[in-house]
């Protein structure tokens, strides 16, 4: 395959199947637009841990009446994946820290619907769990008190082979796909008669084993926050890939280069197999990501320039990293911008500096100086799949 | 007239200042004596130049040319650590190869000249006579090495993790009776009117607590801080000086080779690939320093100049996943003028009774495989001043976990364990792995993995915090490399911080900050080497602390 393809062009080019990818190829979509969605495979999505933020944490308990847009409502209702409520939720981490959040995703278990109840917390011999520090760190949470929530621990046979004990999450989260996994769980839980169940990001990586288990006991049970790359990421993930393909034709190739032919972008892609790939349209949504995603290309060092060699972005035109808003040459320590010198956390402000050029937007991550929330990025898809219909 | 008693009652004989290898050294050897010691550390044990070595207690072959006595007592003593510590000591083959060119030949019956040498001092450290290999011996022994190769020669060397020689003096010195404490500084040394030191004042960073302890002696052992030491006696620091050499390390996520390669950089200079416990090493580097001790860690700088030198002898390392660096100061000797490599890894004692302060000693220079050796000189001249007429035990009596051999096997077995959850354990604890498992076999869910790059348990967790002096998520890091596998403590740092407040009766808040404070210097380390792929880990990194720890 090569060459720009024949007739048909999409009406816009999508290049990322994040989050704010597929917003954006949605709200194109609807209205009228057709479609094509460029990925890499997983991005910072599969980071998600369950919470759903719009100015960050801190920023939404201070402000927590702002009101979402409706367009990010209606996303949300396609996505299927999402409880956004006006009260806002109360979540917890694995380590027995709560936190405020705009809404969560299905099978987090939300404390601030709970109150006066005694949630019961399994003992179980994982390196990643340990259920009588959670309690006790719970039982110090000032938000938790103020509602009346207690945890207990108990001691409850939820593994059923020596090997969980020491899988990856994720595996114990697949596990439990299994209806007949769900239903021999319930039994063991059933005995305890619980007011409510936590446990960690186990529950189901394609189906929400919570819901099936809360039915089944008749009262709430869900997970804590997932840590990065565990269920509540993949659970994300399948459903934003269920809903791209409803709305774009979705392509898997990573985007090397972009250029301007004509009044048309072209965009040169690899497939996993290698081999090349053209994709046009008139416009382009950049969603790929953050730092490190596709499109970053070493240029090597020219004869009598200091510095080492330079990283830049292939994505023409005036695309570049910043920091802080300062433009930078390269993008990593070894060629040559010594991060380790530029202060606390600087690579979380790192960004990309958009310049205007005709028929591109970016969206999401991509986009430096924005929030990076999980409902922010979507926002500015949406945002993004509007302005390129 | 009254006749007043000439010894003043004192707490203790003798105040050592200093966790590293030298001070904790001294500390066994005194205590073993039957003397009263008391040891201060500001930060942790081998928090400095100890903990962050290149972790082998080698001869020296590069000091035999011009310092054969260096390359001697490294030898010897290296067969003594190895008789006292067993466990904690490794095989490390070197291989030195030799590219083709007109200069090969000569360059090979150097090479075999020179440790056709250094072959008479390895029965002294159990090592194997070195062997002359030809290109083709060196391509099949390490498939890795690049271009054409003429030949080489294979050594012998021993890895060690410096940290556990430390806490295993240390805990022996407590074992015979030494007080032992960490986190906390000496304030001042505290000196008679006639100049003649009494003992030392004292702040306990956690708690805040001073004090003062009485002592006949006061030893500073505080390695590239001895200047800095004398200076809390009122002395200039020029009384301690030193010519402290910086040091990196580039640390990769696994064992990329099986022997440790001897590579040439830009400037000459030899530095090495070595595969040490579960990831690999390159080093080092040696350059004059004169920052903040407490704060050293590698620039992108050094860390291209050693990966530019390793890629000229093997080229995967450029594409090789590094996941940190470490970064040591060396107490080299001062001298004016000679390029930092040669300095003189020689150590001295002095007595500063020659800048008027009787009873303050400084040891100066020294090297990991000559500790022990070091600290039996220092505590000679201890001994002697005190009139103590016991002899130096310390190359017989066996470290803590030395005492006999344990199969790591059989024990996975006894106690149902993973086997290399065991064989860990086992380097690190010796005999006393058995210890650690007990507990786990007492409360079943102390068996759970909490760092599973490593692998360390819960049990081992509370057990260095009950016995070994943790009191935070790095002194665990330190006593059991917890968090310094590829994951960088994401997975383990936050459990570690919870139960590490636990033991200590801190709030779960303490604990979370523990954690943070160790991501946050983890972070740091790592920065110098992130290439454009590792950037994208880092993201999972932040996004994984501010998941789990709140931390924005």
């Amino acid at each position: 395959m090569s060459g720009p393809r024949g007739d048909g062009f999409p009406e816009l080019l999508v290049i990322g199947g994040g989050v704010a990818g597929v917003a954006a190829a949605f709200a194109a979509e609807q209205r009228g637009a057709r479609v094509t969605l460029v990925h890499d495979r997983a991005g910072a999505t599969e980071l998600g841990s369950g919470a759903l933020d719009w100015l960050g944490w801190e920023r939404d308990a201070e402000a927590p009446a702002a009101v979402l847009p409706e367009a990010l409502l209606r996303f949300s209702d396609a996505l299927g994946a999402w409880q956004l409520t006006d009260a806002p939720a109360r979540v917890v981490t694995a380590l027995g820290l709560t936190r405020p959040a705009r809404g969560v995703q299905r099978g987090v278990l939300d404390v601030s619907l709970l109150a006066g109840r005694r949630v019961a917390v399994p003992l179980l011999p994982r390196g990643d769990w340990d259920g009588a520090a959670l309690c006790r760190a719970l039982a110090r949470d000032a938000a938790l008190s103020r509602l009346g929530v207690r945890f207990d621990p108990v001691e409850v046979s939820v593994l059923r082979f020596r090997a969980e004990e020491v899988a990856p999450s994720r595996d114990l989260a697949a596990a439990h796909d299994a209806e007949e996994r769900a239903r021999w769980l319930a039994e063991r839980l059933r005995p305890r008669a619980a007011e409510a169940w936590l446990f960690g990001p186990w529950l189901g990586l394609d189906t929400p084993a919570s819901e099936v288990l809360s039915e089944a006991l008749g009262v709430p049970v869900g997970e804590t926050l997932s840590d990065v790359g565990q269920a509540a990421g993949a659970r994300l993930g399948a459903a934003l890939a269920r809903l791209a393909r409803r709305h774009a034709h979705v392509v898997e190739a990573r985007v090397t280069a972009l250029e301007r032919d004509g009044a048309r972008w072209l965009a040169r892609c690899e497939a996993p197999d290698g081999s090349p790939e053209v994709l046009s349209a008139a416009r382009v949504v950049l969603a790929s990501g953050g730092l490190g995603a596709g499109g970053l290309t070493l240029t090597p060092a020219r004869a009598g320039v200091s510095g080492g060699a330079r990283l830049e972005l292939s994505f023409a035109p005036g695309l570049g990293l910043e920091l802080d808003g300062a433009p930078l040459g390269a993008a990593s320590s070894l060629h040559g911008f010594e991060l380790e010198q530029r202060g606390r956390f600087a690579l979380e402000r790192l960004g990309l500096a958009p310049s205007p050029a005709p028929g591109l937007v970016a969206a999401g991550d991509a986009l430096a100086g924005e929030a990076r929330t999980v409902l922010r990025s979507a926002h500015t898809g949406l945002l993004a799949g509007a302005l390129g219909a | 007239m009254r006749v007043e008693s000439s010894e003043p009652a004192t707490d203790v004989d003798v105040v050592v200042i200093g966790g590293g290898v030298n001070g904790t050294g001294v500390a066994r050897d005194a205590a073993l004596r039957g003397l009263r010691v008391a040891l201060f550390e500001k930060n942790d044990l081998a928090f400095g130049a100890s903990g962050n070595s290149s972790g082998m207690i080698h001869g020296g072959p590069r000091y035999l040319t011009y310092d054969p006595d260096v390359t001697y007592s490294s030898c010897l003593d290296s067969g003594h650590i190895q008789a006292i510590a067993p466990h904690l000591l490794f095989r490390v083959p070197f291989l030195m190869p030799v590219h083709a060119g007109p200069l090969a030949g000569p360059t090979l019956e150097g090479y075999d000249a020179f440790f056709t040498l250094y072959d008479r001092y390895q029965p002294l450290k159990r090592g194997k006579p070195h062997v002359r290999l030809t290109g083709t011996d060196l391509a099949r022994l390490e498939p890795g090495l690049k271009g054409d190769l003429a030949g080489g020669v294979a050594f012998d060397e021993w890895g060690i993790d410096g940290a556990r020689l430390c806490v295993g003096n240390a805990l022996d010195a407590m074992r015979h009776g030494a007080s032992v404490r960490i986190h906390t500084s000496v304030t001042e040394v505290l000196r008679r009117d006639d100049g003649a030191v009494r003992g030392v004042a004292y702040r306990d960073e956690l708690t805040g607590e001073v004090g003062a302890l009485r002592a006949k002696l006061v030893v500073n052992a505080s390695g590239a801080w001895a200047p800095i030491t004398a200076t809390l006696g009122g002395l200039s620091p020029k009384a301690a000086r030193l010519r402290p050499g910086k040091g990196v390390h580039v640390v990769f996520d696994r064992r990329l080779t099986n022997y440790a390669l001897v590579a040439q950089a830009i400037d000459g200079r030899q530095v090495f690939l070595e595969p040490w416990q579960n990831v690999s090493i390159i080093g080092t580097t040696d350059d004059d320093f004169y920052g903040d001790l407490d704060q050293v860690v590698a620039t992108a700088d050094e860390v291209r100049y050693l990966i530019q030198a390793i890629a000229r002898v093997f080229p995967a390392i450029r594409g090789a996943r590094a996941i940190g660096t470490y970064a040591g100061v060396r107490p080299t000797l001062y001298a004016w003028g000679p390029n930092e490599d040669r300095l003189s890894r020689e150590h001295v004692i002095v007595d500063h009774a020659r800048d008027g302060a009787a009873g303050l000693f400084s040891m100066l220079g020294g090297k990991l495989a000559s500790y022990r050796l070091f600290a039996e000189e220092m505590t000679d001249v201890i001994a002697r001043r005190l009139r103590c007429g016991v002899a130096c035990k310390t190359h017989t009596a066996k470290l803590p976990g030395g005492e006999e051999a344990v199969d790591p096997v059989a024990l996975a077995r006894r106690f149902e364990v993973e086997p290399v959850t065991a064989s860990r354990l086992v380097y690190r604890h010796g005999a006393r792995s058995v210890e650690v498992l007990e507990r786990a076999r007492r409360a079943p869910r102390e068996a759970r993995v909490v760092c599973p790059c490593e692998p360390v348990t819960e049990a081992e967790i509370r057990y260095v915090v009950e016995h070994e002096l943790a009191t935070s998520v790095d002194d665990v890091s330190r006593r059991t490399r917890l968090g310094l596998g590829a994951c960088g403590g994401m997975r383990c740092a936050a459990p570690c911080g919870a139960l590490v407040a636990e033991l200590t009766g801190r709030s779960p808040e303490v604990g979370r900050g523990l954690a943070v404070g160790f991501l946050e210097r983890a972070a740091r380390r790592r920065l110098s080497v992130l290439g454009p792929e590792q950037l994208r880990q880092e993201g999972l990194a932040l996004a994984a602390q501010r998941a789990q720890l709140g931390v924005s």
